[in-house]
């Protein structure tokens, strides 16, 4: 790029008074260009603690538990944020809400899903799946029991040669995982016919083959302002809440 | 009231700008001129469905309209000014057409004007001012004479090329920076130069401030052939079909240019009914449509047209929110009587195609152009359909807030069509929506089951929003267990004055003792499960 243009794309001083801003919101978005070279991915601030390094490219992670999908969507959220696509397949039951609020970018989702009453065969999942692999850098896929071995097999040594991330909701199937994700939900705010719910605690572990040494922690997903944020020691929900310990 | 798009300010109504809002301001600047501004996200499509009536209006008298953007419309004067005898009288014309067009609205957009001038941008620039004098007490058009446009415009500010000629701010800052003062600076270099230095933007900035836009530049008179139609065997009535078939046209000159290297910059879409009813629109885009560009302007001319054109499940959506949108301004209009039986497709003007640079400083990235590739091969391997974006659309329940819409037949590079109202906007119009969180898994069709009160009886809700008892168990696919926790009802009726699409339910939020939270509802005394907080 030549001084020239950098000039006219580059705002000055005395136009343009956040430029500084801008700039740094958009440093995520240029490094998306470069990201086959970098061997993980981001994830959300609040998964700081269990997934310190990020998700590795090329892994294949399933998410277990009560809070299978959000923690999902939350797993996706944090390259979103940054720049990257979604692809979603195999999860007719996405609640396109709870995405946003998981943080996921919606102008950058695309979901594939089957024809009602004709489903995809193994075959097509499998060009489905290599498809998304090689144009999103993370994916959701919510019908892995539906895959055959063999094809799971060719899915995955694709995978790991673009380097994205495959998301397994819930059943595995035959996919072999390179990390486990397991969440326990309890939810608050719910009464005997009054009051609603409203906050969410998530005990996460994360353990796998691809995973340093297994870790725990328990994030509000959401907490009482529709935030994710860690459970700190000591400190319960901002806001005084009928508690009600579940599952 | 003001339109923000990306937190800042793009249009303003007359009593925002006597507040001190100016386009150009972000959100919390305009909202400390004003507090009691009322911000509404940015949304070409109701713009283009609020415009129709004045389009209308003007095509009554005028041929081959030309719509730029909702809110300006460019058509050539040499003919129609002749019928009318001059271009005063024919200004006069217009501007009463779109007056009584506009009605009550007038009030709130302000005063029209109406430029005549050599070229496109000297036009827009004498219809601004025209504005401004008629918002003055002046009678609202400006008339350049002939060959006189240069010299109109020679002492204009360069701003005039961001807001009317749409060139982009960092070049126009640019050449402020290099020392033009005004346009007619900027005209006064030597065309080589500035092709030299700024490339084919800095061109068309110079024919601009040159008034020599009768054309964009490099645009050439497509070749023969190029026109595709494409004729229904039976009328159609459905929106969505008529923009697949859109699409399909669209598809077929994308492709048939892309041969040749060359994109549209200009087209024009017709659609004709059984009844000889018909609309004939006019598009451009300077720097040229993409099949999905063109896709989309033709969704906004049929949705503007065919209120009577009604869709199935995902196209009655879209002639519910104009309809609703029309309901508040008064101009619901039913012009259309019959299905379509033909839909053409030509473009006007066409140019070289130079490909599309991709950004480094935002804009379009790799990865978007990736995963772009990646949709257009999805929809090559699973069909159209079954590729889909999410696309806002409003509505009380978890299904309903979002739609999907096929991927195909959206403009992914583009997605403020889709996206929801800013928060702000949002908080009006669906009163009964449940608070958030939402719940991750809303299932595909309702799940029945069966909730009982303690005393092993349905618990049910009467007419006036008393239930029977307290949820105590829930039995649903084999399933029975105890309900730890419950909310509700809460009764939500809508949509009661049409008896076809009539819904009254009553919303209960069920946490059961494994510490699964659903979210029922009880419709017609049965109980269904219909999304899960997973």
């Amino acid at each position: 790029m030549t001084s020239a243009s950098v000039a006219h794309t580059l705002p000055r001083r005395g136009p343009d008074p956040d430029a500084r801003d801008r700039l740094a919101a958009l440093a995520p978005r240029i490094d998306t260009g470069s990201l086959a070279a970098e061997r993980v991915v981001a994830v959300h601030p609040a998964l700081a603690t269990v997934l310190p390094q990020g998700l590795p490219r090329g892994a294949t992670v399933r998410t277990s538990g009560r809070a299978a999908l959000s923690g999902a969507l939350l797993l996706a959220a944090g390259a979103s944020q940054a720049g990257a696509w979604t692809g979603v397949a195999g999860v007719p039951e996405l609640g396109v809400q709870a995405a946003a609020e998981a943080g996921l970018a919606l102008e950058r989702v695309v979901a594939v899903r089957d024809r009602a009453g004709a489903a995809f065969s193994d075959d097509t999942w499998g060009q489905v799946l290599g498809a998304l692999l090689d144009g999103f850098d993370t994916v959701v896929f919510g019908a892995a029991t539906r895959v055959r071995a063999g094809t799971a097999r060719r899915v995955q040594s694709r995978l790991a040669h673009r380097g994205a991330v495959l998301l397994i909701v819930g059943a595995a199937g035959a996919f072999s995982c390179d990390v486990e994700v397991d969440t326990r939900s309890t939810w608050e705010g719910l009464g005997d016919g009054h009051g609603h719910l409203r906050a969410r605690r998530v005990d996460v572990s994360v353990a796998g083959r691809r995973i340093r040494r297994p870790r725990q922690d328990s994030l509000w997903f959401p907490d009482a302002e529709g935030a994710v944020r860690r459970v700190e020691d000591g400190s319960a929900n901002v806001t005084p809440l009928t508690w009600r310990q579940t599952g | 009231m003001a339109v923000l798009h990306a937190n800042r300010v793009v249009a303003c109504s007359r009593a925002a700008v006597a507040a001190g809002v100016r386009v150009g301001h972000r959100r919390r600047e305009a909202q400390s001129r004003c507090p009691a501004l009322d911000v509404v996200a940015h949304e070409p499509a109701r713009d283009a469905r609020a415009f129709h009536d004045v389009i209308e209006a003007v095509a009554a008298a005028v041929p081959r309209l030309e719509l730029t953007e909702p809110g300006v419309l460019t058509f050539a004067t040499r003919g129609p000014s002749r019928y009318f005898g001059g271009d005063a009288a024919l200004a006069a014309h217009v501007r009463t057409l779109v007056e009584s067009a506009l009605g009550t609205a007038l009030r709130a957009v302000g005063p029209v004007g109406i430029g005549i001038a050599d070229g496109r941008f000297a036009a827009g620039v004498a219809a601004h001012r025209a504005m401004r004098q008629a918002a003055a007490g002046g009678d609202g058009w400006v008339i350049v004479p002939a060959a006189g446009s240069a010299t109109f415009l020679a002492r204009g500010s360069l701003q005039w090329l961001i807001h009317v000629g749409g060139v982009e701010p960092d070049l126009v800052g640019l050449f402020r920076r290099l020392g033009l003062r005004d346009l007619g600076a900027l005209a006064a270099l030597p065309i080589t130069d500035v092709l030299a230095r700024f490339g084919q933007p800095g061109v068309i900035a110079h024919q601009m401030a040159a008034a020599g836009d009768d054309r964009p530049p490099g645009t050439q008179d497509p070749p023969e052939g190029m026109v595709f139609v494409h004729h229904f065997d039976a009328p159609v009535h459905h929106l969505e079909s008529l923009v697949f078939v859109g699409k399909h046209l669209a598809d077929q000159l994308a492709s048939a240019l892309a041969a040749q290297g060359r994109v549209c910059t200009q087209m024009l879409v017709t659609a004709e009914t059984e009844h000889g009813e018909r609309t004939e629109r006019c598009w451009s885009r300077s720097t040229g449509l993409s099949a999905a560009a063109m896709v989309e302007r033709i969704r906004w001319q049929l949705d503007g047209w065919g209120q009577g054109i009604t869709g199935d499940a995902g196209g009655g959506a879209v002639a519910d929110a104009a309809g609703g949108e029309g309901g508040e301004d008064g101009v619901v209009q039913v012009d259309v009587t019959a299905g379509v039986i033909q839909l053409r497709v030509e473009p006007l003007a066409v140019r070289a195609d130079e490909g599309v640079q991709l950004g480094l400083w935002g804009g379009r990235t790799q990865a978007d152009e990736w995963a772009q590739r990646a949709t257009a091969r999805l929809v090559g391997l699973v069909g159209d359909p079954q590729v889909v974006v999410p696309a806002w659309q409003g509505g009380r329940h978890p299904d309903d807030v979002y739609r999907w819409v096929s991927a195909s037949l959206s403009d992914l590079d583009d997605p403020t069509g889709r996206a929801a109202p800013g928060p702000g906007a949002a908080t009006g119009p669906w009163p009964g929506l449940l608070p958030a969180p939402s719940p991750a898994a809303v299932y595909p069709s309702a799940v029945e089951a069966s909730v009982v009160d303690a005393d092993g009886r349905h618990v049910g809700v009467s007419g006036r929003g008393v239930a029977s008892g307290a949820p105590a168990r829930l039995r649903c696919a084999g399933r029975d267990e105890e309900v730890a926790a419950w909310a509700g009802p809460w009764v939500v009726e809508e949509r009661w004055w049409d008896a076809g699409r009539h819904r009254r339910v009553a919303r209960y939020q069920l946490l059961t003792q494994s510490g699964r939270a659903y979210l029922a509802v009880l419709e017609r005394q049965r109980w269904w499960l219909v999304a899960e907080y997973a």
